[in-house]
């Protein structure tokens, strides 16, 4: 068995499930679930939200250390969804090991083309509008803010790297205007507009992560997703207040 | 409540497109949040926004696991997209609002209320979890 493939494998699977926003112990338990199949002594996969390791030891070979570093991370369940297909299929002996590999490296970046999520974005906001309970004259000034929203986020992707810094610049962007269309139809719902177009920046995935890393008892990243999700809510906050004040939504 | 439902199911859809979930669960991901969002709103009336969250967090967590063993899938997959509705914004932009105004008692209450909800969301998904984890701790014992 080529067990320098075994450990790459294992750590792309680790680095593309970790990148995608997957939790931390399904990371280490699909690791460890590819290493286990070399039938080796020793095997230990270790995983935190900024980076992955793996050990792999027997008496009759040299132990293989891995350590990769995880800098970027964003959500895309479709890709979590592919590495377990992989996994599974490898650890049931329907893939060797080289075409597990290769298809891991085979993953597609992107389900969706970029307008069509774009697009669900706005139907995100606009139908959000209606589960708060607004009318369709809600529902319709919501998908404005999803525009706008849009357009915020494509010339934030561009200029700004900070990602606290982007959250607030959106919500001000959103609150101004669903102040502004309020303005313009006094019998459009202000809060519900302004609820429905942050929805998008929301920390529901850092949320649930948080609750289901700290029950299997990684306390570590619980932790680190916890605050994660603390900080987004904070920098949304800031700017609607932001986006309120400006607009004189408020009076002080 | 029925318009609202619906807009439970395209949100929740919507949702899955923009976390780039795979296309053949979209439609079950969004009946989970449907399903989800209908019970809450029978439920609110009754016994109030936290009790309905849990009551409705329940049912979302548990349908997420029945599908995901379903269909081989990471539970995640259903779980995300499926509790975007219960996610407390509205708690969050009263609290931000209320206190802009000066309101700093009603400010008080939203926090509090949101903190609530959080708090429902990660319960009832730990009750869940725990349940389908003990159920495959016995699965792997035996074989």
């Amino acid at each position: 068995m080529n067990y320098k493939k075994l450990m790459d494998t294992a750590m792309l699977a680790g680095e593309v499930m970790m990148k995608s926003g997957a939790e931390t112990y399904r990371v280490e338990d699909t690791m460890h679930r590819i290493l286990r199949s070399a039938n080796v002594q020793k095997t230990e996969a270790f995983a935190i939200t900024t980076g992955i390791f793996a050990t792999l030891d027997d008496p009759a070979i040299d132990s293989i250390t891995m350590i990769r570093r995880i800098s970027e991370r964003g959500i895309n369940l479709n890709n979590i969804w592919q590495v377990n297909q992989i996994s599974r299929d490898y650890c049931d002996g329907r893939l060797t090991l080289d075409e597990a590999y290769d298809s891991l490296k085979g993953i597609r970046q992107h389900e969706y083309k970029h307008w069509f999520v774009n697009l669900n974005i706005v139907l995100l906001i606009g139908s959000f509008a209606l589960v708060l309970g607004g009318s369709l004259l809600d529902m319709a000034l919501s998908a404005i803010v999803g525009i706008v929203l849009i357009t915020a986020m494509e010339f934030e992707k561009r200029y700004i790297f900070s990602s606290f810094i982007k959250n607030v610049l959106s919500s001000t962007c959103i609150a101004i205007v669903a102040v502004g269309l309020h303005r313009v139809y006094p019998a459009a719902h202000q809060d519900i507009i302004t609820i429905a177009g942050m929805i998008p920046m929301v920390p529901g995935t850092a949320i649930t992560n948080a609750i289901r890393d700290t029950l299997q008892g990684d306390y570590m990243s619980g932790g680190a997703k916890a605050l994660e999700a603390f900080v987004i809510a904070a920098s949304i906050a800031i700017g609607v207040a932001f986006g309120l004040l400006l607009l004189g939504g408020i009076q002080l | 409540m029925i318009l609202q439902t619906i807009g439970a199911l395209i949100t929740v859809i919507a949702c899955s497109v923009m976390l780039e979930a795979p296309k053949k669960t979209l439609i079950y991901a969004g009946l989970v949040g449907a399903g989800g969002w209908l019970i809450y709103l029978l439920c609110v009336n009754a016994v109030g926004v936290v009790s309905a969250t849990f009551i409705s967090g329940v049912f979302i967590a548990l349908f997420s696991h029945l599908f995901a063993r379903m269909f081989q899938s990471p539970v995640t997959v259903f779980l995300i997209p499926g509790f975007i509705p219960l996610v407390p914004g509205a708690g969050m932009y009263n609290t931000v609002y209320q206190f802009m105004q000066g309101n700093a008692a009603l400010s008080d209450f939203y926090l509090r209320q949101t903190i609530q909800i959080a708090g429902m969301i990660a319960l009832s998904i730990f009750v869940i979890d725990s349940l389908f984890r003990t159920h495959s701790k016995r699965n792997i014992n035996q074989s």
